[in-house]
């Protein structure tokens, strides 16, 4: 045997673990549940993409999918802006900046049930906030359209530390020099800013972006802390959707949603690499 | 005012500014602290039903007088918390060992090795990363169904040790791996798992830490599998189960919720270096 092909060979044998594992537990059962999409629940016939109408058709799903859209279309660029101030902030080599680094990624690494208690106190219609704002005309912050606003709140204080780290490693990367020459030819700190940071950050927003879509799909746990099962309409997500159909198993359902948030994803995936592609760039 | 002046007013501005977020980020985590060292009679009193209509809860930083019930309760009177809490830390740390071995196994063949379909797998592998829970669980949930494997432990850690991202992240770390380091080590004789053990994953401890660090927090997190396999209330993993007790005792509840935050936030504490170095290597430009 050629070397080539021996190593080849062992390549294979390396991956082929972990790749079991995906094909095992995601690939293959995905491939199924893609069939069963195309099934009638009860006498497994082919019905084409009827399952797929009657869950885009149902009520509960247009709920949870538009406001996951609602959520992403807020969540999504409010935690970007925010995170970007924060590394541009750290970026300035303070002091203590490993110290404030730790610190904002603690929302991120502790579980949802630690600290929901406190959200609940703050938040609730007796709660601190309106105890010390709004004592004439309380608001239940967590059982009204306001909820929404809260879950967002959430999501930016768990999340924004994560996406800061990806922004200070995407400035970390942006040669001195070029800042250095810039200032001898006297540029102030907003040109600076335009005209060298925010370009040259410009693969790691793509990435920055992505990876809020992705974690803005798990605010789930945050919405099931904060209202149960069944929340105030305003947060009810997809997740809370699928758990009712996994409740009845109705395979029918749970397969289509997926496939429907798969689809997205995807999307968003394509657009990646379409963007690289056009910067002529095929390498990870 | 010189330039100097006007530099170290604007850093000074600058951590000020820092300093006021920190402390709003901290906040629920502070506020969970103080409270869990409050007497039983104090959280009710400020936090509790109490608080009826037209009552309002007052700002209540810190205890009046400290006082260990919500640690009692934990550790003496009602040990089913602390029982999960074990219970829940065997799961996390299984998952992270497993995904470890798997994520270097297959971070080694995708970056060391050349064989047909290689690239398009691990563009596969990308995407599957990406994917949320809503898409991922409908085919685990098939799959721990069919093993017979739903309400047991194992219906998180079989599906759990598989992780996308951590192959996709040993990857990238082994690629900056210079592969001169691994031909020296062949010309010596050693196969390639050796060479994996002894030189390639010593190499990239920032990037092993990371992946543990990551591993166990998401596995310490989980909300969505424990929710949908397993429905017995008493077997669900501490992020769950803590849920629970919200309505039960709130000095419980205090306590609980800081012994939850304890294995995280040691971890981040003490890696918090290797994983700013570590999460770098997961941007995909």
């Amino acid at each position: 045997m050629k070397l080539t092909q021996r190593k080849s060979l062992e390549g294979i044998s390396y991956a082929a673990l972990p790749l079991a594992g995906f094909l095992v537990f995601f690939a293959v059962p995905f491939g199924i549940s893609i069939v069963r999409s195309f099934q009638s629940g009860l006498t497994q016939e082919f019905v084409g993409f009827e399952n797929y109408i009657l869950v885009a058709q149902s009520e509960s799903f247009r709920l949870a999918a538009g406001n996951t859209f609602r959520f992403m279309l807020m969540g999504v660029p409010s935690i970007i802006l925010i995170s970007l101030v924060i590394a541009l902030a750290l970026n300035q080599k303070i002091k203590g900046s490993s110290f404030f680094r730790t610190i904002f990624l603690m929302p991120y690494v502790i579980p949802v049930a630690s600290t929901v208690m406190v959200f609940q106190i703050v938040f609730e219609q007796s709660g601190i906030l309106n105890s010390l704002f709004f004592k004439d005309e309380a608001v239940d912050f967590l059982h009204s359209d306001n909820a929404f606003y809260v879950l967002v709140l959430l999501y930016i204080w768990k999340n924004f530390g994560y996406n800061m780290i990806l922004f200070l490693t995407g400035l970390a990367q942006i040669p001195q020099e070029y800042y250095e020459a810039a200032r001898v030819d006297g540029a102030g700190p907003l040109r600076i800013f335009w005209s060298i940071t925010l370009p040259l950050l410009g693969p790691t927003f793509f990435f920055v972006f992505v990876i809020s879509i992705v974690n803005s799909f798990k605010v789930f746990r945050e919405a099931y802390a904060l209202g149960g099962a069944y929340p105030h309409s305003s947060i009810y997500m997809l997740q809370h959707f699928m758990n009712n159909n996994f409740q009845n198993l109705n395979y029918q359902r749970l397969s289509v949603s997926s496939i429907y948030v798969f689809l997205m994803i995807a999307l968003v995936v394509l657009a990646l690499f379409l963007h690289r592609r056009r910067k002529g760039d095929n390498q990870l | 005012m010189n330039r100097k002046t006007r530099e170290s007013c604007k850093n000074f501005m600058l951590a000020l500014a820092l300093t006021a977020i920190a402390v709003t980020v901290l906040f629920p985590i502070l506020f969970t602290l103080s409270g869990s060292f409050m007497g039983e009679e104090e959280v009710a009193q400020n936090f509790g039903e109490i608080a009826l209509e037209g009552n309002y809860t007052p700002l209540h930083l810190l205890p009046d007088k400290i006082e260990l019930a919500g640690y009692a309760d934990l550790f003496v009177i009602q040990p089913n918390y602390l029982m999960r809490f074990w219970i829940s830390l065997g799961i996390c740390v299984t998952i992270t060992i497993g995904q470890l071995f798997f994520s270097i196994l297959g971070g080694y063949a995708f970056s060391k090795f050349q064989f047909p379909g290689r690239d398009v797998i691990f563009y596969c592998i990308i995407v599957l990363m990406l994917l949320p829970y809503q898409v991922t669980l409908v085919p685990s949930y098939m799959v721990v169904r069919a093993l017979g494997l739903l309400n047991t432990s194992y219906s998180l850690i079989l599906p759990g040790v598989f992780s996308a991202f951590g192959v996709f992240l040993m990857r990238q770390i082994m690629a900056a791996v210079p592969d001169s380091l691994l031909e020296s080590a062949h010309l010596d004789g050693a196969n390639s798992f050796i060479a994996l053990w002894r030189i390639l994953v010593p190499s990239c401890t920032a990037g092993i830490a990371t992946l543990t660090v990551l591993s166990f927090v998401d596995a310490w997190n989980m909300v969505e599998q424990p929710i949908v396999f397993i429905q017995d209330k008493f077997k669900q993993p501490l992020s769950v189960f803590l849920l629970a007790i919200n309505g039960e005792s709130i000095a419980l509840g205090f306590a609980c919720g800081v012994l939850s935050m304890i294995p995280v936030v040691f971890l981040l504490v003490f890696f918090e270096e290797q994983l700013v170095e570590g999460i770098s290597y997961s941007v995909l430009k």
